[in-house]
């Protein structure tokens, strides 16, 4: 008895607390919209924190647009689109949680290793860095457009978004099937088999519309985002695909089922950041108006699944084009122009080793490093010669593990000490 | 309510809730290959479906009224073509195939009627012609030219995409033909309706499964009466078809992780094979319930619904290669039976099953693969046939594959030393199921034939080396 009143007693002083520090978020996010700051387009990122499941009550469908905090770091044409599509939101939360956790992942061994910051005081997710178009900015936009199409698909073929593509297209393979009309049902007839085929084009399509909303100015910044967003986007696009397989006699191919492969994210965030680590300086270059930018001419997707949702791309991209007099060009003449999975950037940041207010690095005192490693983690290249101290943890793991017939695996559990060295 | 806390946010712990949160992302869940693979599967295959069950289930209950015969051989004829049209996606194969059926029949009965008017005409001095032209008509030839035309379908006249979606349903036709020709002969070659009939049945034009005339007449004559039996096995077969489907779609990669040994992943490639071969067995087995066809010996027992295609249990779990080939299509495997092997058993056994093994593999093109597979299967079993018999015979061992009624081998069937000989036999024949199995998935064409079966390091061939020095 006694316990149950304590339980409800917490839950009702946690509750007050909770409308108190919503009252105070309200008013810092009134200053935050209003103060101008660079990377403003990408606030958005902040609802990465608001769709936790980890509050009291459970998040019902909706709640998360309700959210006055969240409302505030959307865009007017980023909020339309939510309203629009219900559930759309909280896709993209899970996406940008899904990008943040990734970046994480993908620098947890480099001296500046993603970390993110408390968006409600006004200031970008990632620091500000994201203020500087360096190769980790680059990264931070790509893989967070990247996420949002991930998600956003998924969230369709889940039918978790309501307005998606996929419900609408489903009902209308027949009619490629019933062969009426001949000669054109033949280009198209592999991938008209029904099923969901359309929600990659769906997630690529809305991410394009939110993720680049805020990039309106006409700077070589604008285009640096533009450009990486679309190669986070592009990535996922092609490595998302439909799977078909035949069915038949003996391997012949009378009829065939299709289904969704959704990749790991992982793979897409290691293919990026070999992106990442192979990015293109670039320079803002004027150019002639009919040079057509060889990096755009060759985004049509190898994958015939996105056929149908291309040609709209293609159309759009040429409008996108000439909104901008200059084209990205590389910083060495010498090297190739960047493709459309390319990421670009056209600053260096002097480095990551010292703790940079003005950039927003943390620098890399009292970081973990590995003194065995000949890898980037090791301790004399994260520690940028300052040295490091040795520590003694004592480590419980699972060991001594046996199979046991079957199926089942039964583990000891050993605690070891273990050296883990911090530098300075 | 408001369900929000920021502050957490900013300290490490939350980090690491994240991290631990969505590391699930990653890993494709049962509720994931649920949604995405299994839903999506059984929709595509709805979609593409239901025409022709629907189709068939109406076929089946206007039969059994009782329809005059031309009247059932056509519509029968034009459900087959309907079915088709719904089916096939592009003009150009669903030309082929019209051509191929009906210029068939045109050269049959011009062979047909040439000979009988040489016959009336001149009957002693055209002796030798006339037999020349009778041959044409002989089942053999008609099996040869088949033969031949496959081959340039599969090499030369179609893209290989074309020609494997019409693949299965030339098979159908041309062991329906060869049946018609050798069964009915010349003088009782069948009408032109009630040849469309045959030939275009909707119940197994799309993937078999092969029926006699003399069956398909049967349901002419004596139509099965509907009832709710009937409706229970095409919803079993239905169900059947749609499980092993999930099964190869998608529950075998789900279960056999990317990461496992490479004989568990050719296990998962054979297996995903199989799977796919009995839902189209499953498939083919409602479709021809609904329309009304059943097993022929159960014709007229009411309340049997049954035409049994495969036998998914003893391919699974098999005792020896044979058993596999047998049940593998049930009526494919009595068509090659009757029709081909009984033809060169004369021959001796092992060129009869050398033979049928042959013609079948130059009834799918001569596809490298496919034959590689079917002559291997050919060889293998037969090999494993002789090893047993040979094994029962030195050990005195009951181990047949077909167990022996009259003899009296001292040691019993039950014995260990027996049920462990069968068991080895059994996992040697999963090993050669599933060193065949994993040519026929869609990777081969990429990795190619010798890369697959290195990486299984060739073991059906050093097996079946062991076999022959056995043997030997």
């Amino acid at each position: 008895m006694m316990f149950v009143i304590r339980i409800t007693c917490f839950v009702i002083c946690t509750g007050v607390l909770v409308i108190f520090a919503n009252a105070n978020v309200g008013a810092e996010l009134a200053i935050a919209t209003r103060s101008k700051n660079r990377g403003k387009g990408s606030m958005w990122w902040g609802i990465a924190k608001a769709g936790e499941p980890n509050n009291l009550s459970p998040m019902s469908p909706g709640a998360l647009y309700m959210d006055t905090s969240v409302h505030g770091t959307l865009r007017r044409k980023q909020r339309r689109l939510a309203r629009e599509n219900t559930g759309l939101l909280e896709a993209i939360a899970k996406g940008a949680n899904l990008a943040i956790n990734e970046c994480q992942f993908q620098f947890r061994n480099l001296r500046w290793n993603c970390s993110t910051r408390n968006f409600l005081k006004g200031k970008n997710l990632f620091g500000k860095i994201v203020e500087k178009g360096c190769p980790e900015t680059a990264f931070i936009y790509a893989i967070t457009s990247a996420a949002v199409t991930h998600s956003i698909a998924r969230a369709c073929s889940e039918g978790a978004i309501e307005t998606c593509y996929c419900e609408k297209h489903y009902r209308r393979p027949q009619v490629f099937s019933n062969g009426n009309t001949g000669s054109v049902t033949t280009n198209v007839r592999d991938f008209e088999w029904g099923g969901c085929s359309d929600n990659i084009g769906f997630g690529f399509d809305v991410s394009r519309e939110f993720v680049d909303t805020g990039e309106r100015g006409k700077s070589l910044r604008e285009k640096m985002n533009l450009h990486n967003n679309e190669a986070g986007r592009s990535l996922v696009q092609s490595q998302m695909r439909q799977e078909c397989k035949c069915h038949g006699m003996s391997g012949s191919c009378t009829t065939r089922t299709c289904w969704m492969k959704l990749p790991n994210f992982r793979v897409i965030g290691d293919l990026l950041k070999d992106r990442y680590d192979a990015a293109t300086r670039v320079i803002a270059a004027n150019s002639g108006t009919l040079k057509s930018n060889k990096a755009h001419s060759n985004r049509l997707p190898k994958n015939p699944t996105a056929l149908m949702t291309n040609s709209i791309h293609t159309k759009r991209e040429n409008k996108r084009k000439h909104k901008y007099g200059f084209q990205l060009k590389p910083f060495n003449p010498e090297h190739k122009p960047p493709g459309v999975k390319d990421l670009v950037y056209y600053e260096m940041l002097p480095g990551f080793c010292e703790k940079n207010p003005k950039y927003g690095i943390q620098g890399t005192h009292g970081r973990q490093c590995n003194e065995t490693s000949e890898g980037v983690d090791n301790c004399d290249v994260m520690c940028c010669g300052r040295g490091f101290h040795s520590e003694e943890v004592v480590v419980v793991e699972r060991c001594n593990c046996i199979f046991h017939w079957c199926c089942e695996v039964k583990c000891d559990i050993c605690r070891t000490k273990k050296k883990v060295q911090y530098c300075f | 309510m408001v369900d929000y806390l920021p502050d957490i946010y900013t300290s490490d712990e939350s980090l690491q809730y994240y991290t631990n949160e969505f590391e699930d992302i990653f890993q494709e869940s049962f509720q994931d290959v649920w949604e995405n693979c299994v839903l999506e599967s059984v929709k595509s295959i709805y979609n593409s479906m239901y025409l022709c069950l629907i189709v068939n289930v109406a076929f089946g209950l206007i039969t059994s009224l009782g329809l005059p015969e031309i009247l059932f051989h056509w519509l029968s004829a034009m459900c087959g073509v309907y079915i088709l049209v719904i089916t096939l996606q592009s003009t150009k194969t669903l030309m082929v195939i019209y051509l191929a059926y009906i210029l068939t029949y045109l050269i049959i009965i011009v062979v047909i009627t040439l000979h009988k008017r040489l016959n009336q005409t001149k009957p002693k001095e055209d002796i030798k012609r006339n037999t020349q032209i009778g041959f044409i008509a002989s089942s053999s030839v008609v099996q040869y030219s088949l033969i031949i035309i496959f081959v340039l379908f599969e090499y030369i006249l179609l893209d290989k995409e074309e020609w494997l979606e019409i693949r299965g349903i030339m098979m159908v036709f041309s062991m329906k033909l060869i049946s018609l020709v050798t069964d009915q002969g010349m003088n009782d070659f069948p009408s032109f309706s009630e040849y469309c009939g045959y030939m275009f049945s909707n119940g197994n034009i799309l993937f078999g499964p092969w029926i006699s005339y003399e069956n398909y007449m049967y349901q002419m004559k004596y139509p099965t009466r509907k009832n709710i039996f009937w409706v229970l096995a095409i919803l079993r077969a239905l169900f059947l078809a749609v499980f092993f489907l999930s099964v190869s779609n998608c529950w075998a990669s789900y279960l056999i992780s990317d990461n496992s040994n490479r004989l568990l992943l050719g296990y998962k490639e054979a297996l995903s094979f199989r799977t796919s071969h009995y839902f189209i067995c499953y498939l083919s087995e409602a479709l021809i319930l609904a329309a009304g066809w059943k097993d022929n010996d159960y014709h007229f027992d009411t309340e049997t619904w049954t035409l049994s295609v495969t036998d998914p249990w003893q391919i699974e779990f098999p005792t020896a290669l044979s058993i596999v080939v047998i049940n593998w299509n049930k009526p494919m495997h009595a068509f090659f039976k009757k029709y081909i092997y009984r033809k060169w058993l004369p021959l001796g056994k092992f060129y009869a099953v050398f033979v049928t093994f042959l013609i079948s593999s130059l009834f799918h093109g001569f596809e490298i693969k496919v034959s590689l597979v079917l002559i291997s299967l050919g060889i293998f079993s037969y090999l494993q046939v002789l090893v047993r018999d040979y094994i029962s015979q030195t050990f005195n061992m009951c181990v047949k594959i077909y167990p022996c009624k009259s003899c009296n081998h001292k040691i019993r069937p039950s014995s260990i030393l027996c049920t462990l000989t069968k068991l080895i036999f059994s996992l040697l024949t999963v090993l050669d199921l599933i060193y065949l199995g994993v040519l026929m998935d869609q990777s081969t064409d990429e990795v190619g034939i010798y890369t697959k079966w290195n990486n299984l390091y060739f073991c059906s061939f050093w097996i079946m080396l062991i076999n022959f020095l056995i043997v030997k």
